[in-house]
């Protein structure tokens, strides 16, 4: 197999008018598209924001009510009945926990509704995520601050949107940060022995600084087309590939690999190694250019570069399989016109679709639905939300999914690929 | 031995190869004589494994090659009429690669490698990339590659189709000097009758599909031993002396040739006076007579009433 990629990789680099449309081509458009189309991605200032629905199951009245009535059938000292009653009275961790959300975040919006109508708009789409404050919250708090009773915790409950991955781990940092917050202040408060209320404090810059990340400049018109050129150009090394294979098959090239006794299916596998190796280097290729002439995707960071190699990689398996069908085809069918319509057409389609050329965002639902399901297209997404500093959970079902569709493309290029005579 | 039984092959509703019965032992260098789209090729895909008959059986030493294709594929170095070659790359390069698919390895691949450049004169300029090589030169490559594996069978399809003088002379030495001295096995396919006549000990003649003559090249000719050929070389050429010329009775076959007219006569009958007189008749004048013994071309003009190259 080695032997096979290794002659389609001398191949495709001896081919310079095929070299310059892959690798000189994606750039000039970039920068075209890049400086024409400057004003349309919107490239002010972004500011972050998420929307959290609040589900409130505690009643904190009636829960500071129950205990305070309770507290008067225990054995204990008038004077510590009194100061409880009092610190119970204050001490409102709901409401501390509310407070902090709704006032001292600035980017968190808060929408209280009940528990089915925060699902619906979870699924919609129209807030990031849930909180659920459950039932008995504050008396179960209460019982656990004041009387160290062991009685049931209750915990606050968080649900993300499959789509705001990040805003839901920001929101669960809250929590935790409050939480602990909360433990160790009773803890101090009990040490002292002094029946003080606990105060909350959360570390607000921590989380800002987690914010940030995201605040990366938003992303140029240059930089919009380095990735919508690179998924899209990539597509032209698989055609290549199968245009080359047109013509080996009709010189009997094949011929002689079935008459060698080795499996035809290895060469098969050497064009899928080369498009994948061709397509991984042209898109990094295309990224260093724009990176080192354009001055695009800076601030550089090895995290966000591991992240985009690890898509390109992922991309570039893709496209192999696609290149590998491409060349299955056009021996099967014994006809080049199968590179011809996917170069000539498909490939456009594609890219549409995908946003190669203008965002998706301007498109229809259905196209926008689509698109997303094009290897480029939720390859060009995942390329976005790296270059947004987004962390690997949000990628990742972007980077599942292209694996997926890498996978099913190959099996698919396989059986339509004829395995032992050129004729029959 | 190789050998088929009513072979055919039906592309849609064309009969490519129609019941071809052939033998091929070890040793021999066999010519399969033909114009062009007489289904040599096709015959040859079929034996070489390469495209499925519709009918009929292929052999090696009794063993069946159509179910079995993997049996006769090592031993077969197949030179296909076509540069079946990647000319982006060097010769060099093409021998090798094919020779790793071939599963050679290190010092014997190298070897093997540098023992075909040889054999086909090329290996001084073995670096040069196949694209910028002659067509004669190209050729030459396309063979060595089918003999990198030192194959028992060459089977060669028309190889030196539009190549110069001198590399096809060099092809047809190398040809003979495999079968003479390697005891290669060589089924060689042409449309030039005197390649075939050089080459090999027995010849198949195919038209439409179908063997039409087989034998040596003796055997074949003899098909015409009691006819001769007179080749009439003519200032100019006359319709009416060539009508005349058919009119008479013991001339068997009256065709054009590009100075003149050849005839197919039957043998000792003196008609050259006869053939003077007419000629004299018809105001044409004869620049040179030549009679000739027998050819295969003129056996397949006997048996087809055409010529090879029509």
């Amino acid at each position: 197999m080695l032997d096979f990629w290794i002659k389609d990789m001398k191949l495709l680099w001896r081919d310079r008018t095929e070299l310059l449309v892959i690798f000189l081509m994606p750039f000039i458009l970039m920068t075209i598209l890049g400086f024409a189309l400057k004003g349309i991605m919107g490239e002010e200032a972004q500011v972050f924001d998420m929307t959290v629905a609040l589900v409130e199951e505690d009643n904190q009245e009636e829960a500071a009510a129950l205990f305070v009535e309770e507290l008067e059938g225990k054995m204990l000292p008038p004077v510590a009945v009194t100061a409880m009653t009092q610190a119970a009275e204050q001490l409102r961790p709901n409401q501390i926990l509310q407070q902090i959300l709704k006032e001292d975040l600035d980017f968190v919006t808060v929408r209280e509704m009940d528990a089915s109508e925060a699902e619906k708009q979870l699924a919609a789409q129209e807030v990031e995520a849930v909180l659920i404050i459950p039932e008995n919250f504050t008396y179960n708090l209460l019982n656990h601050i004041l009387l160290d009773q062991s009685v049931e915790r209750s915990t606050l409950h968080i649900i993300k949107g499959e789509h705001a991955h990040f805003d839901g781990d920001i929101l669960q940092n809250i929590i935790e940060q409050f939480t602990q917050s909360m433990n160790l202040e009773t803890a101090i408060v009990k040490a002292t022995g002094a029946n003080e209320v606990p105060k909350v404090h959360l570390d607000i810059e921590n989380i800002a600084e987690e914010e940030t990340i995201t605040n990366r400049d938003p992303i140029t018109s240059i930089e919009y087309y380095t990735i919508g050129m690179a998924v899209m150009f990539a597509f032209f090394v698989a055609s290549t590939m199968a245009a080359k294979t047109y013509t080996e098959h009709s010189q009997l090239v094949l011929d002689r690999i079935i008459l060698s006794g080795k499996h035809p299916v290895f060469f098969l596998l050497g064009k899928f190694l080369a498009v994948i190796l061709m397509a991984f280097i042209q898109i990094l290729i295309l990224f260093g250019l724009s990176s080192l002439i354009m001055q695009s995707f800076q601030p550089f960071t090895w995290k966000i570069s591991l992240t985009v190699i690890s898509i390109t990689f992922l991309y570039a398996i893709a496209v192999g399989a696609i290149g590998s069908l491409l060349v299955a085809m056009t021996i099967r069918f014994h006809s080049n016109s199968v590179s011809g319509a996917f170069s000539g057409g498909l490939v456009s389609v594609m890219a549409l679709l995908g946003g190669s050329f203008t965002p998706i965002t301007t498109f229809p639902d259905i196209i926008q639905t689509i698109g997303s399901w094009t290897p480029n297209g939720m390859t060009l997404r995942a390329y976005m939300l790296a270059n947004q500093g987004m962390p690997l959970t949000d990628i990742l079902p972007y980077m599942y999914r292209l694996l997926i569709i890498a996978v099913i493309i190959f099996i698919v290029s396989i059986m339509v690929f004829p395995a032992r005579r050129t004729e029959s | 031995m190789l050998e088929t039984e009513s072979l055919r092959k039906v592309f849609k509703k064309q009969v490519a190869v129609d019941d071809v019965n052939l033998y091929l032992k070890q040793g021999e260098s066999v010519g399969l004589l033909g114009p062009n789209g007489a289904g040599k090729s096709t015959f040859i895909s079929m034996i070489a494994t390469l495209t499925k008959p519709s009918s009929g059986m292929v052999t090696w030493n009794g063993q069946d090659v159509i179910k079995n294709p993997n049996i006769i594929r090592p031993t077969l170095g197949v030179v296909p009429q076509e540069i079946a070659l990647y000319k982006e790359l060097s010769a060099y390069e093409n021998v090798k690669f094919f020779g790793r698919i071939y599963r050679l390895k290190g010092k014997e691949l190298e070897s093997r490698v540098q023992e075909v450049l040889e054999l086909v004169g090329l290996k001084d300029r073995q670096k040069e990339l196949v694209k910028n090589y002659s067509g004669g030169m190209q050729r030459r490559i396309n063979i060595a590659v089918a003999l990198l594996h030192d194959p028992e069978i060459i089977i060669m399809d028309e190889p030196t189709v539009g190549i110069d003088p001198q590399s096809r002379h060099y092809i047809l030495e190398m040809v003979k000097r495999l079968n003479e001295e390697k005891a290669m096995t060589v089924l060689y396919t042409s449309h030039y009758m005197e390649e075939v006549e050089r080459l090999c000990d027995r010849i198949y003649i195919m038209d439409h599909g179908k063997v039409i003559a087989t034998g040596t090249k003796e055997e074949l000719t003899s098909i015409l031993s009691s006819e001769e050929t007179i080749q009439l070389e003519l200032d100019q050429p006359s319709k009416p002396f060539e009508e005349a010329l058919k009119e008479q009775s013991d001339v068997l076959k009256v065709t054009e040739w590009e100075k003149g007219i050849k005839l197919i006569v039957a043998k000792n009958t003196r008609r050259l006076a006869g053939i003077f007189q007419l000629a004299e008749h018809h105001q044409v004048s004869i620049n040179s007579v030549d009679i000739q013994v027998p050819t295969l071309e003129d056996v397949f003009l006997h048996l087809t009433g055409r010529r090879l190259r029509d």
